[in-house]
């Protein structure tokens, strides 16, 4: 696959896959969480790239990284408790990191 | 309030630290390159000169790499040690009295041997190549009474990671390429790892902003 179209694919499956995750725990306001879960990962997927590919080549520091970023993002956008947006953010990136490991290491 | 706008100009600030006063094509950036001759030892006897287009000549210390300049090119002479004149060189190839006619005029001297070959700056790689740095290694050929020949013998190339490789050249008119080049293109890069998180980090500056004055 042409690597353009790879990115962006990733890019979209990580904001559907973080969407679905968080929209479980929240269960309203649908398209503004979708909103807020582009706006998350388009911010924090590019980064998490750069990082892992320039600065740390360390798949579970950068999740922890974007994890701990992604949870204080979720606080201001959503107005959350920090426990609950921890547990929201933590839940989404592993759903999401499970998916981008299985695709590193089986495809 | 205040600390998102600092945010923002902090970002704002990173980004654009690229920006660069030369006519720097787009996409491109500069880096280090430089020159060494392999076999200067060889040819103590000599002093070499490198005269460069659009400024001032300079003597050569063969043990350390030398630059030329990114907008031009280069051609190193040599003269024998004792025909070299090293405080009229010095007078006039002064930084503050230096003047055109007087270099062509030095250059005149039958006795400072050119070499044949033109030396460039290795061509600028994409802004988001992984190469940091060139070292391009010469070998004197031949050099006498007649003649001073001199070749691209090989080029070392430094990336960003820290590793390097040594590769040949195979034609003195073709720049060997470097192993590693970037995965994206150039402008896919700058659209991934800049834009696109700076637009959704100011997007959400912006509704931090809005929930607060709400």
């Amino acid at each position: 696959m042409n690597i353009i179209i790879e990115y962006l694919v990733f890019l979209i499956a990580t904001i559907f896959v973080e969407f679905l995750a968080l929209f479980l725990f929240l269960k309203k306001k649908p398209f503004q969480v979708l909103f807020y879960s582009i706006l998350i990962n388009s911010f924090s997927l590019p980064l998490a790239t750069y990082f892992y590919q320039n600065i740390l080549n360390n798949f579970v520091f950068t999740e922890i990284i974007v994890f701990l970023i992604e949870s204080i993002l979720l606080i201001k956008l959503l107005s959350l408790k920090y426990s609950k947006a921890f547990l929201m953010s933590l839940v989404a990136n592993f759903v999401t990191s499970l998916i981008s490991f299985y695709i590193k290491v089986f495809t | 309030m205040k600390k998102y706008l600092i945010l923002a100009i902090i970002l704002s600030l990173i980004l654009i630290q690229n920006v660069n006063a030369d006519i720097l094509p787009y996409g491109r950036r500069y880096i280090e390159s430089c020159y060494q001759i392999s076999n200067a030892d060889n040819f103590q006897e000599y002093i070499f000169i490198l005269d460069e287009q659009i400024s001032r000549p300079k003597k050569l210390d063969l043990n350390d790499c030398f630059a030329v300049n990114k907008n031009g090119e280069a051609t190193i002479f040599a003269i024998k040690k004792d025909l070299f004149d090293e405080n009229e060189f010095n007078e006039k190839f002064d930084k503050y009295t230096y003047n055109y006619e007087d270099k062509i005029n030095y250059f005149k001297k039958p006795e400072l041997k050119n070499s044949d070959l033109n030396l460039r700056i290795y061509p600028l790689p994409k802004s988001n190549d992984p190469l940091r740095k060139t070292v391009i290694i010469l070998n004197i050929k031949e050099l006498n009474e007649n003649s001073f020949t001199i070749r691209k013998e090989k080029i070392l190339f430094t990336y960003e990671d820290g590793t390097s490789e040594e590769k040949n050249f195979i034609s003195q008119d073709i720049w060997p390429e470097p192993s590693k080049k970037a995965l994206l293109p150039w402008w896919f890069a700058e659209f991934w790892f800049a834009i696109l998180p700076f637009l959704a980090l100011i997007i959400m500056i912006g509704i931090f902003i809005y929930k607060r004055k709400r």
